[in-house]
């Protein structure tokens, strides 16, 4: 799937363009106070109704306790990246091998046609080479199987912790709207039952029958990776404490307006008004 | 941010002069060399060698009752001749290249005649020629002086925060421990040199030439977000020397050797030092002591290499402060220097409205009006030693 960022919130692009406008928005971290929750608070809202549809990223998910500043930016910039590529790469048709559950870029938009915030949930585990490459090669049929049912169980479990763990933004999992998974990685590691149960587990878990599964083939790849895509996604903790957050810090704000004057006037004037100002 | 700087006054002036030599020194380019200092004594031009020759504006020279030799602490003939040099004063201004600046400074003693009566003028003529901010820098005056000068500094407050669009204040007597480190007159260079790191970290934010880019920009229009308060503002500061031999290197090691140790020195982690910084700044010595709860806004800067801030440390500490002073608006912003010996945190608290200090110069002001001349610290201190 073809698309081009930008870095205008105003009310444009999506007037603009016949293409579904997606938002990617940053929200703020507890931490980083009252006045840019309220900041968020107040774009989220024109933000929503103005895209297709948002995916939001929780600043908060993603601090860790050594990082610097620097590295705070760029390891969130790196999962961000990340989370987006293995997404939309999968719907994207180039030399890689053909998919068996092939996915395109109609699925995605279709998945994210439902307005609203989406989060995006991600896990990867390191392809475990004698397995995925010599493992092949054995003739014996029971190996094979239970070959098929380790990496069955092992694409369900990627999708599992993906959806529990590692969300761009945490939320209820049941109010989704839509879901889209897809796994990416080299073909041999794929397992057509672990993906069907993936999307049984989802349908459950989402409480949706709007899922629909993938699987984007890269043959030297060195990980499995699972991408999960919750779209409208209404039950989020973090945009109901940043509402909240705003709410107080807009209180605050016009009660620290309301006295700044008198507060000034009674620090630069004695009790009694006995002193007059030189000019 | 770029700022024009005008002195007005002998500590006015005095405030220039450093601030010049400190930019020189610090590759901070904040006045591309915009300065004025104005004074009603010609004496004073004689002490500076940073401000050029033709920066040096004397005002009343004149006028009957000066005649070049100053106001005699009359804040209110200063004024007065200020009004008159009007047309000299806007000429001067000439020089100033405000249309391509941020701001302009106004660096007075509110105590002086000079600086606490043409200070407030200069202000307001200022407004007229710029659209940009026109900030105070005043100075107040030490419990030594005489009450004639709590009286000016009290009336020159009340215009100073009314003309400017905010006034961060300097008080030289909380910088000074009684008779120990000699007379307070004597220090004033060393105290004008620690409030110039004070004012320019925050004011000069930015403008280092040897800088990287920052995480968190800060940029201008963060500092006169935080300053639109108007009112009274001090500065707050601390800094560490970082070893130099346990520096880059043994950072480097340590990094390369193993993730989770990577900033463990003394036993601290990096965010706590961080954490530390940033509320000894608040804590410690402010520029003009005041209940930092009484705060509108704050703005917090951290300088230093980019391995010495925390995010982590550096967002708990924001949010402290947050909760210290009750504000919402807490601005904050990052300076990596990478191969600095110190880390520094600096933080511009706007419109403080507790603030002891102005109530015991305005409780001396008014006792000097009304001819009762009161006690005043230094004799406070001396009873603290019986």
């Amino acid at each position: 799937m073809r698309y081009s960022s930008s870095r205008d919130s105003g009310a444009g692009p999506e007037k603009m363009y016949d293409e579904p406008v997606y938002g990617l928005g940053v929200l703020p971290g507890e931490y980083e106070g009252g006045r840019p929750a309220l900041n968020a608070a107040r774009s989220l809202q024109s933000f929503v109704t103005k895209v297709d549809n948002f995916i939001a990223f929780d600043n908060d998910a993603w601090r860790a306790r050594d990082q610097t500043i620097e590295e705070g930016y760029d390891e969130m910039n790196k999962e961000l990246a990340t989370r987006m590529v293995t997404l939309l790469a999968a719907g994207e048709k180039d030399a890689s091998d053909v998919a068996e559950n092939v996915m395109d870029s109609s699925d995605i938009m279709r998945t994210l046609d439902t307005g609203g915030v989406s989060s995006i949930g991600y896990a990867s585990s390191p392809v475990d080479e004698q397995k995925g490459l010599l493992g092949r090669f054995r003739e014996d049929g029971d190996e094979y199987d239970a070959d098929e049912a380790t990496d069955a169980t092992k694409i369900k479990g990627l999708v599992k912790r993906a959806v529990n763990s590692r969300l761009t933004i945490p939320c209820e999992v049941s109010s989704a709207d839509r879901v889209l998974v897809v796994i990416s990685g080299p073909p041999e590691t794929f397992a057509r039952k672990g993906l069907e149960s993936s999307r049984q587990w989802l349908e459950q878990t989402a409480d949706t029958v709007e899922v629909l599964a993938g699987d984007d083939p890269r043959e030297n790849a060195t990980e499995l990776a699972a991408v999960v895509l919750l779209s409208n996604v209404t039950q989020t903790p973090r945009v109901d404490e940043i509402q909240n957050q705003a709410v107080d810090a807009q209180e605050k704000i016009r009660e620290l307006d309301e006295v700044r004057e008198e507060e000034i006037e009674d620090l630069i004037t004695d009790e009694d008004n006995e002193l007059d100002p030189v000019v | 941010m770029k700022f024009a700087l005008v002195g007005v006054g002998g500590a006015g002036g005095r405030l220039v002069e450093q601030f010049r030599h400190t930019e020189k020194e610090t590759g901070r380019s904040f006045s591309k060399g915009s300065l004025l200092a104005f004074d009603t004594q010609k004496a004073a031009f004689e002490q500076y060698s940073e401000i050029p020759l033709d920066r040096h504006v004397l005002l009343g020279d004149l006028h009957s009752g000066i005649r070049g030799e100053g106001v005699g602490g009359d804040v209110d003939l200063a004024a007065d001749v200020a009004r008159q040099d009007d047309d000299e004063i806007y000429r001067e201004f000439d020089k100033l290249d405000v249309h391509n600046l941020d701001a302009v400074v106004v660096a007075a003693g509110l105590g002086g005649g000079t600086g606490g009566g043409a200070g407030p003028v200069i202000v307001d003529r200022l407004k007229t020629i710029t659209e940009n901010p026109v900030y105070g820098l005043g100075v107040l005056p030490d419990r030594s002086e005489p009450d004639q000068q709590a009286l000016n500094a009290a009336r020159s407050l009340q215009s100073f925060v009314r003309i400017s669009d905010g006034v961060v204040l300097f008080d030289n007597d909380s910088w000074h421990n009684g008779d120990k480190q000699g007379p307070l007159a004597d220090r004033y260079g060393e105290l004008n040199r620690l409030h110039a790191t004070r004012f320019l970290s925050v004011f000069a934010l930015g403008e280092l030439d040897s800088a990287e880019i920052a995480e968190n920009t800060l940029d201008s229009s963060d500092i006169f977000r935080t300053l639109t308060t108007g009112g009274v503002a001090s500065i707050g500061y601390a800094s560490t020397e970082l070893d130099v031999n346990s520096g880059f290197f043994s950072r480097l090691l340590s990094k390369l050797r193993n993730g989770e140790k990577k900033y463990e020195t003394e036993g601290r982690t990096v965010a706590m030092r961080t954490n530390d910084l940033i509320k000894r700044a608040a804590t410690r010595q402010l520029t003009l002591p005041c209940s930092i709860a009484s705060a509108d806004r704050a703005l917090i800067v951290l300088s230093g290499p980019p391995e010495e801030c925390s995010r982590k440390g550096f967002e708990s500490g924001r949010h402290w402060l947050e909760e210290e002073t009750g504000a919402v608006e807490v601005f904050a912003g990052d300076e990596p220097r990478p191969n600095a010996s110190s880390v520094s945190a600096t933080i511009l608290f706007s419109n403080v409205t507790e603030v002891p200090r102005i109530d015991e110069l305005q409780r001396r002001a008014v006792a000097a009006k009304s001819g009762t001349p009161q006690s005043h610290g230094q004799d406070q201190r001396h009873s603290r030693q019986p």
